[in-house]
């Protein structure tokens, strides 16, 4: 059976070690960048079944890269995994975010805030990768 | 010889009737000298007629003031026409002779000066009557300032008359001598019910005003007037007034006795409205105060706003900034715990995944506190909600030993429009606050919810039996940074109250000390505003 591929972007360099151990350990394969614009890059080049991605990140964020997304028309489920406050409500339609950012926070499966619980992370990501495949069924 | 001697004594005796004739002569001139002298002194004219009215004497005053001459005597009076007509003079003076009565009359001559006219008989020394006297006074002088004092006294009382403000005139002993007509009009007392009343029985005695006798009695002797005195009264009538009175004695002629003068202004209205003046003054003084300290209280508040939204922009980043290293710190001792094959770490562990959870709990207080908007209201279960509060707060107590009783089934299936988010952290920060209260000991929280058909509105309690609140505690329990836990910011209940006020419900909180806390969280189902 083929690994699933997970690509994580986010700028915390021990968040991608810890997170990259975690996941290898429950059987995944995964690609981790501290550096966005070398994640947004890979985006293009590889194929990946799942982003898990930071919003608040040094030069490009979060948002450039679901938009690029979006815009590049990339099948890849995004998860959302951020520490801004009551970023449940950037989902429904809080007021601390601009439209823009909003309508793009909602092309994104989810979103899941740190510090999550590991257990909880390993359900929603099985739930997305397991889904597609429910349905073909 | 004989005759001799009789002429003789008969000489003798002539001689003495003569010498006492020259003595009558001499007596009798002396009487008509003074007569003349008398008559010609006086300054009135006297006319003195015959019993047939023929003129017999008159002074030079008469002729010179009646328009006699000398050879009027011995002519009928009546028959001349004198400078001062007197109407049936002829009547009047037989009337006279008649009665023997004087009479008298005034009569006004063509310059129309008043003369007095008074007739008199004119008696013999036996008492017989052989005509009359009369003298012509001049009474204009005294006619004049009769009427002047008239005209005075007429010009005084049209003033008093005039006069707007209530007056009386009294008498020294205190009785009215004179009302005009405004104290008629403003005390509704008739004037006859007024005049020669003693002041105090006016209106059945409702004017025995202790403040009035102390004035009339005490204070105007003294001073002999008094001004503006405000005296308060209730008239059976008229209700209660408010009256300034003035007063002056009036002293007059050493042996009269001296009036007063009371004036006696109804100021009732006036000082209603002064009164309504004051009150608007004082309640717009006390309104300008309110504002102002409104206003400097707006400020106050406005500055601490702005340092709340600074400290809560501070906490909101420091928070943050937090849940980064913490996720990374949940993440390594998961894979700690995952690689660990030595079971006395277990505790260890354990100890830093609970540290952890409190962390993320107090940080999302931080930013629960600092961020707390309107809700964004949306269809929410609050049934699974509190399943999903209680699963979490439990894994969060996972070594504890406290069973929680659930009966909510009341709001299964049923949506309310809440904020699921804010909602849930408001179960959240309950059901933690009710797992530390049983610190560390075993124990029951009852977790019960009521939801009436008809009611608008849900009830969800929460029910523990752990320490309890103090009484004096529980009045600031509500209050940011209060907490009785060793550790945590005092912003749980803060948070809770506020969202559930967002809401439009209500939260309530009994407690007993050592016995046990509950939580009444009332909320509408549908939003109101």
């Amino acid at each position: 059976m083929n690994k699933k591929k997970i690509i994580i972007i986010d700028d915390d360099r021990e968040f991608c070690g810890e997170i990259t151990e975690i996941l290898t350990a429950f059987q995944y394969q995964v690609m981790a960048f501290t550096n966005p614009a070398a994640g947004l890059k890979s985006l293009t080049t590889d194929k990946y079944d799942l982003l898990l991605l930071d919003l608040k990140m040094p030069r490009v964020s979060g948002f450039d890269i679901l938009k690029h997304v979006k815009e590049q028309k990339i099948k890849l489920p995004v998860l959302v995994i951020t520490g801004n406050p009551l970023s449940s409500n950037i989902v429904e339609g809080s007021r601390d975010t601009d439209a823009s950012e909003r309508q793009i926070i909602k092309t994104a499966e989810g979103v899941i805030n740190k510090p999550f619980n590991i257990p909880d992370l390993l359900t929603r990501i099985e739930k997305i990768l397991n889904r597609p495949v429910e349905k073909n069924k | 010889e004989t005759a001799k001697e009789e002429i003789q004594s008969s000489n003798e005796e002539l001689d003495t009737v003569n010498d006492e004739l020259d003595n009558r002569n001499i007596e009798l001139d002396k009487t008509n000298n003074d007569l003349v002298n008398l008559l010609g002194s006086i300054d009135t004219p006297i006319v003195i007629l015959k019993d047939d009215l023929e003129i017999r004497r008159f002074n030079s005053t008469a002729q010179k003031e009646l328009n006699l001459l000398p050879t009027d005597i011995g002519r009928k009076f009546t028959d001349i026409r004198l400078k001062i007509d007197v109407p049936d003079i002829e009547q009047m003076i037989l009337n006279v002779i008649d009665t023997l009565k004087t009479k008298e009359m005034e009569v006004q001559d063509s310059a129309g000066c008043w003369h007095s006219v008074r007739i008199k008989p004119y008696l013999t020394q036996d008492k017989k009557i052989e005509g009359v006297v009369i003298a012509v006074v001049d009474v204009n002088k005294i006619k004049q300032s009769a009427e002047e004092i008239k005209e005075a006294r007429d010009y005084a009382e049209s003033i008093i008359a005039t006069l707007h403000e209530p007056l009386l005139v009294l008498s020294e002993d205190l009785k009215v001598i004179t009302a005009n007509i405004a104290f008629c009009q403003t005390f509704k007392v008739s004037l006859k019910a007024t005049v020669g009343q003693f002041i105090y029985n006016l209106g059945n005695g409702e004017w025995d005003i202790p403040e009035l006798r102390t004035l009339l009695e005490e204070i105007l002797p003294g001073k002999t007037t008094f001004h503006d005195y405000e005296v308060k009264h209730t008239f059976s009538k008229l209700g209660e007034k408010t009256m300034a009175l003035n007063a002056r004695q009036l002293h007059r002629e050493k042996d009269k006795p001296s009036l007063i003068l009371l004036a006696i202004e109804d100021i009732t209205k006036r000082k209603k409205a002064e009164n309504v003046l004051k009150r608007d003054k004082d309640t717009l003084e006390i309104l300008v105060k309110k504002s102002s300290k409104n206003l400097l209280d707006a400020q106050q508040e406005l500055d601490k706003a702005k340092r709340l939204s600074e400290m809560g922009k501070l906490a909101a980043t420091v928070a943050h900034e937090l849940r980064n290293p913490l996720s990374v710190i949940r993440m390594a001792i998961f894979m700690v715990n995952h690689k660990n094959k030595d079971r006395s770490l277990d505790g260890h562990i354990n100890n830093i995944e609970k540290k952890i959870s409190e962390s993320e709990r107090i940080i999302t207080n931080l930013l629960t506190y600092a961020g707390t908007k309107m809700p964004d209201f949306k269809p929410v279960k609050v049934y699974d909600l509190i399943n999903e509060s209680l699963d979490s707060v439990r894994a969060q107590f996972s070594g504890s030993r406290i069973k929680v009783m659930l009966a909510t089934e009341a709001l299964k299936d049923l949506i309310v429009e809440a904020d699921s988010f804010q909602l849930k952290e408001v179960f959240n920060n309950i059901l933690d606050n009710a797992y530390q209260s049983f610190e560390e000991k075993p124990g029951k929280i009852e977790v019960s919810a009521e939801c009436g058909q008809k009611s608008d509105s849900i009830r969800v309690i929460i029910k523990d039996a752990g320490c309890g609140i103090a009484p004096d505690e529980l009045e600031t329990v509500f209050e940011p940074f209060f907490t009785n836990k060793p550790k945590g910011t005092g912003l749980g209940l803060t948070i809770c109250r506020d969202i559930v006020k967002m809401h439009n419900g209500n939260i309530e909180i009994a407690s007993i000390k050592g016995k046990g806390t509950t939580v009444a969280i009332v909320l509408p189902k549908k939003r109101t505003r």
